[in-house]
């Protein structure tokens, strides 16, 4: 009971007043702490995100790649894994097989896409029910449409049996190793994708700038060359790194169309590691997929900047 | 020289051009003025070729050119959002034109230069149209015009991007090009103070028809119609109708009896006597004044003080601009009105 009183006394009395600088002192760093951790807390939800999602896998790739923080193994740092794979010329034809599927498909889609975004620029009848159709593709995954090529120009499907029929012999279309049925079934998918980022882009161009051109003496092959082509050429571009890198990675396509031999990159990659428990290899061939993406994104800005500097109005 | 005969063009429903029949001599400046949506700019690119009339003939120099497509016209344009080309360099949007027609690459430099020498450009040839200010983009794209030495240019609302002070420099400066190389030229804008400091003839446009033509001065001072009377300049109506006065037409007001300006055409019915604000005089009131008004409100307007005098007995108020600045509100006035002044049909809301 003293005690209590005794105590309460003291915290009523004045402190002393080096002791209550000290106290100010304190309570304005802490004040400052928060200032900052609080700023810190509020990136969390963003930052934290980059980080949890994008930056910890790609560590864990490279660290897995080097011995680092492969399960399985003790840690150890080495280059086995890079060793292994860059002497084993079924990856370099793995890498080169993916890199050329990539490649094919990235050119046709393109390609495609913006003779189909040029031709929608003019009005036909009909054309909203091709912009429909040319949209399907957006909602049926790839895997379902990997199916439906199997069932048709597959070897014993659809369009095989009616060769057969009339007497004909039907190409190898699936399974074939120059990836043709893999390329049909990507394409499938990333000429929609790529026509939808086109027509934004060609839609973004100003009408006035078209009827300027008209206007003092171009014809439209020299509109198109002169002003819409060269215009468009930072969104378009844009679309082909987005589709080069989805193929270049793709998975699931070519393990249910690809050949036995050679396999694109990601179905190696996936063999190394559910079937034969290669960790370390499979986090290596994980690696070079990820900085090829990386390469091909960087030398796209490197090679953009300029241009980019330019139409930013 | 260029005819414009019986030109109609509808989209959908709505009716742009409703029939003009128009013609701009050689070397004059016309001044297509009008509201927005009036149809003045659909008009101006049936002339370029960029939209394709219903019906109607478009004559340059005596030469059908209504089957000529757009980029064979020679009828270069002055967009109003200038449409410089974002990828090229002044130079190489000024040069465009010159290369669409295969012009030797020597030529090209040679009048690019010039041309760009002509509008003050020079030192900013290797400039992109996103470095350059408003005034030089506008001057970029006139550049690119002329340069390929028109029969006719057309320019769509050509200063109306830009501030005040600089629309003000530039309307003299384009005006003074146009006269310089005798440009016959369409002007199409919806300030009637810019159509008023830059024309030879303004043609009034309203619904896609045209409402009247004539010089600055003549739609300024005798406007024929009350259209015209309020869409340029401001404009006090009063009603009357219409006496002999000793042989003269003229119009009886409750103010005054105005003898008519220009003479035209007067049916029996009642008509509008249009007075421009500084066409009235205020005076201080003596005994026996006609009008008098009490002013309600005064405004400083610079070199002159913008009243509105509410008139004695009458539910009219007038507005007036006097020089000076001796008035108050409050004050009472005498209203002195001219002899003369343009009268417009009542009922006429062309």
């Amino acid at each position: 009971m003293t005690v209590d009183t005794a105590a309460r006394g003291e915290a009523h009395r004045p402190a002393p007043p080096g002791l209550m600088r000290t106290q100010e002192r304190l309570l304005t760093a802490g004040r400052r702490w928060f200032e900052r951790s609080g700023a810190i807390l509020l990136l969390l939800p963003g930052a934290g995100y980059i980080a949890l999602a994008m930056a910890m896998p790609l560590l864990q790739l490279g660290l897995g790649s080097v011995g680092l923080s492969g399960s399985g193994s003790g840690s150890r740092l080495s280059l086995d894994a890079f060793r292994v794979v860059f002497a084993d010329p079924m990856m370099r034809d793995a890498f080169l097989f993916s890199l050329r599927i990539a490649v094919v498909t990235t050119l046709l889609s393109v390609a495609l896409a913006a003779g189909l975004a040029m031709l929608l620029m003019f009005a036909f009848p009909g054309r909203r029910a091709v912009i429909l159709l040319a949209k399907v593709p957006l909602v049926v995954p790839s895997l379902i449409a990997a199916f439906l090529v199997l069932t048709m120009i597959g070897p014993g499907g659809m369009f095989a049996r009616m060769a057969h029929h009339a007497g004909l012999q039907w190409p190898q279309l699936v399974h074939d190793r120059a990836g043709l049925g893999i390329t049909l079934v990507l394409m499938w998918h990333e000429v929609p994708v790529t026509l939808l980022i086109v027509i934004a882009v060609v839609a973004s161009i100003p009408r006035d700038l078209i009827d300027a051109a008209r206007n003092l003496g171009a014809d439209a092959w020299r509109v198109f060359l002169r002003i819409l082509l060269p215009l468009a050429v930072p969104g378009v571009s844009a679309a082909a790194v987005l589709v080069f890198i989805d193929t270049f990675g793709a998975f699931a396509v070519p393990s249910l169309l690809g050949p036995a031999y050679p396999q694109a990159l990601p179905v190696t990659m996936t063999t190394e590691f559910l079937e034969r428990a290669h960790w370390e290899v499979a986090s290596a061939i994980g690696l070079i997929v990820a900085v090829t993406t990386i390469a091909v994104l960087s030398l796209y800005y490197r090679l953009l900047a300029g241009t980019d500097r330019v139409i930013a109005a | 020289m260029l005819e414009l005969i019986g030109v109609k063009k509808s989209f959908g429903r709505t009716v742009a051009v409703a029939g003009i029949d128009l013609t701009v001599r050689d070397g004059e400046l016309l001044t297509l003025l009008g509201p927005s949506g009036c149809g003045k700019s659909t008009l101006l690119r049936i002339v370029a070729g960029l939209s394709e009339p219903d019906a109607g003939i478009v004559r340059l120099d005596g030469v059908d050119i209504q089957d000529r497509p757009a980029n064979a016209r020679q009828t270069p344009m002055v967009f109003q959002s200038y449409a410089l080309f974002p990828h090229m360099t002044v130079a190489e949007n000024v040069a465009f034109g010159l290369r669409m027609r295969k012009v030797r690459e020597a030529d090209i430099r040679r009048r690019v230069a010039a041309t760009l020498a002509l509008v003050e450009l020079d030192d900013l040839a290797g400039r992109y149209p996103r470095q350059l200010s408003g005034g030089q983009q506008q001057r970029t794209a006139l550049a690119r015009a002329l340069v390929t030495e028109p029969r006719l240019l057309l320019l769509d609302e050509p200063l109306s991007n830009l501030d005040a002070k600089l629309r003000d420099r530039l309307r003299i400066e384009l005006r003074g090009l146009q006269q310089r190389l005798a440009l016959t030229t369409v002007f199409v804008t919806h300030d009637q103070a810019e159509a008023m400091a830059l024309s030879d003839r303004i043609a009034v446009i309203s619904g896609g028809s045209i409402v009247e033509v004539g010089s600055p001065e003549a739609i300024y001072r005798r406007p024929q119609t009350r259209f015209t009377a309020e869409f340029v300049g401001v404009a006090n109506f009063i009603p009357g109708t219409p006496v002999a006065a000793n042989g003269c037409p003229a119009i009886r007001t409750a103010y005054a009896t105005f003898r008519i300006d220009g003479a035209p055409e007067i049916a029996r019915r009642e008509h509008l006597i249009c007075l421009r604000p500084e066409e009235i005089v205020l005076r201080e009131p003596a005994g026996n004044d006609g009008t008098v008004g009490r002013l309600v409100q005064v405004a400083y307007a610079g070199a002159v003080q913008d009243c509105i005098v509410a008139v004695d007995g009458d539910a009219a108020s007038l507005r007036v601009h006097v020089p000076g600045g001796r008035w108050r509100v409050g004050d009472r006035a005498a209203l002195i009105f001219p002899e003369s002044a343009a009268v417009v049909p009542m009922d006429d809301r062309a």
